[in-house]
């Protein structure tokens, strides 16, 4: 697959290249940024995250999971006497019921983020241009399809827009 | 309705309202003053907040809520006012303080070894000396900001960092022991941890909601155009976050005395949590909690002007419903909510209206020479 690199020092600069690309429905394959940007994705015409179902699934998994646990083990297998109260003392359950929910909550976001992101520790970092964990933003066009007219076109829109470097390149 | 005609229905309010008061104190004077308490206590609670908000903002150099930095000036600088009703108290101890009436001390062996802190005397000290102490803080902040309008230049801006940061300090300390003189006192012999932190969690929520509230009819009127749905969100993510933050220290009280189930501690619970107290004592987390919880989840209703102002008056009356529920049942037999407390606290809602909004109309809306100005302006747009 071939596509296009353009590298931008500037947030505006590059705001002003995603909107441009948009415009001329050029398809975007992704933007690299070393910190959140903001309007970016209201720039790029991204839909809004999925990832809260995951905290969701995940949370209820681990109030259930909680709730099952404290039952099975306070109630059914060994009840215990507490300063008198009755062993189903739903009360009692809150905290570890609570403490459980935003576990598995937060395990399962985490692990979703990474697994879309294609992120782990074992990954070989592949970072599309230099600078792009420091203090560089790129810009990932697809190129696939396009003529040599309408790639020089693409090239001097984003001289245009400011791009630092502009390049091809195959993955 | 016209400006004219708002503040016409403020003074009517207000007038019902010391009428109300008058009438109740001269037929039932417990039930009075247990309803001037709750009233002064959140009216002050209020105040206090606009100015714990500033102070967090400047000790942390925040630079996102200067647009609306007026609105939580104008609640600040009701603290001298806010501090009369506090004050007026004092000439209803005898009918809310049970430790005051003569001989409760002495004849007590719990209360006599609480006495060298929980005397008469040492009351009225310390109520004195706490007002007087947020008050001056009051006027200091507010002066400098008035004369931030007039220089350019960091000189005041640097003066205001250095009061909040004392003030800061100084508050946890004077706030704590107020609410353990003005409403834990109330059943003498119990006590609480967790008390200090829950009165200053309301505070706080409550603060921002009334600052949410305003900041979202003036984002429609006086402030369009410099409040942006940022603003807006961002209030509303705070309202959602002590929203929750209140509700933990709730729990975290109710679950530790309910657990220990300690004679001197469960006295609290068991006369809120019998006969009708129960449905007033169920519904305040209701309105705390659950509702501002659920409605300000998606992001709409945050960035929304009319469903934050909605919440924020739900968040309120929930507000006025949580004191009424720790003073009341100390001191009443049963709940006696009727005319009085409806016209009582709509007369210190109209008076805070009145003084807040003449509060704003006497400096720029927006802060002149702020060095965070530019900044807050821009902020989610």
């Amino acid at each position: 697959m071939s596509q296009l690199v353009a590298v931008f020092h500037d947030e505006s600069r590059l705001l002003a290249a995603v909107r441009g690309a948009r415009e001329q429905r050029v398809p975007i394959l992704d933007v690299y940024t070393p910190y959140a940007i903001h309007g970016l994705d209201e720039a790029l015409g991204l839909r809004g995250t999925r990832l809260p179902w995951v905290t969701l699934a995940g949370g209820f998994c681990g109030m259930a999971g909680a709730i099952a646990l404290q039952v099975w083990c306070a109630v059914v297998d060994w009840p215990l006497d507490v300063g008198g109260k009755p062993a189903q003392s739903a009360l009692a359950f809150l905290p570890i019921t609570f403490e459980a929910t935003i576990l598995l909550g937060g395990l399962a976001t985490a692990a979703a983020f990474f697994w879309r992101s294609a992120l782990s520790p074992l990954a070989e970092p592949r970072p599309v241009a230099a600078g792009v964990t420091d203090d560089a933003m790129a810009l990932v066009l697809k190129l696939d399809g396009t003529g040599p007219d309408e790639r020089a076109a693409l090239h001097e829109l984003l001289r245009a827009a400011g791009a630092g470097e502009v390049r091809e390149e195959d993955r | 309705m016209s400006d004219r005609n708002q503040r016409i229905v403020a003074l009517v309010l207000l007038a019902a309202g010391a009428a109300a008061a008058l009438f109740e104190l001269w037929a039932d004077p417990v039930r009075g003053w247990a309803d001037l308490l709750v009233c002064a206590f959140l009216f002050l609670s209020l105040a206090l907040a606009g100015q714990v908000f500033l102070a967090i903002h400047y000790a942390s150099s925040a630079g996102w809520w200067t647009a609306f930095r007026r609105v939580p000036e104008a609640l600040m600088s009701l603290v001298p006012l806010a501090a009369l009703p506090m004050l007026a108290v004092w000439l209803g101890r005898h009918s809310l303080y049970s430790w005051m009436r003569p001989g409760a001390l002495e004849s007590d062996p719990v209360l006599k070894v609480k006495s060298a802190y929980l005397n008469e005397p040492l009351f009225l000290f310390r109520m004195i000396a706490f007002l007087a102490l947020w008050s001056l803080f009051s006027l200091l902040l507010r002066r400098a900001s008035l004369a931030q309008d007039q220089e350019p230049g960091l000189v005041q801006h640097r003066r205001m960092v250095r009061l909040s940061a004392v003030f800061l300090v100084l508050f946890a300390i004077t706030f704590s022991l107020a609410s353990f003189d003005w409403l834990m006192s109330l059943q003498p012999r119990w006590t609480s941890t967790m008390f200090a932190i829950y009165m200053f969690a309301g505070l706080f929520q409550a603060g921002i909601a009334a600052i949410a509230l305003a900041v979202a009819r003036l984002s429609r009127r006086d402030l369009a155009g410099s409040i942006t749905p940022g603003h807006l969100h961002d209030l509303g993510k705070l309202l959602f976050a002590f929203s929750i933050f209140w509700a933990y220290i709730w729990v975290c009280q109710y679950l530790l005395i309910w657990y220990g189930n300690l004679t001197e501690e469960i006295p609290y619970f068991a006369v809120r949590t019998r006969g009708a107290w129960l449905p007033l004592f169920a519904l305040a987390p209701v309105l705390r909690w659950l509702v501002p919880f659920v409605v300000l989840l998606p992001r709409w209703t945050k960035r929304d002007p009319r469903s934050l102002a909605g919440i924020a008056g739900v968040v309120l009356a929930g507000s006025w419903l949580d004191l009424y529920m720790n003073v009341a049942p100390a001191v009443l037999p049963g709940p006696r909510l009727g005319p009085p407390e409806l016209l009582i606290a709509a007369g210190f809602a109209a008076l805070l209206w009145l003084a807040a909004t003449r509060a704003l109309a006497s400096a720029p809306l927006l802060p002149r020479n702020d060095p965070f100005l530019g900044e807050s302006l821009r902020h989610g747009a």
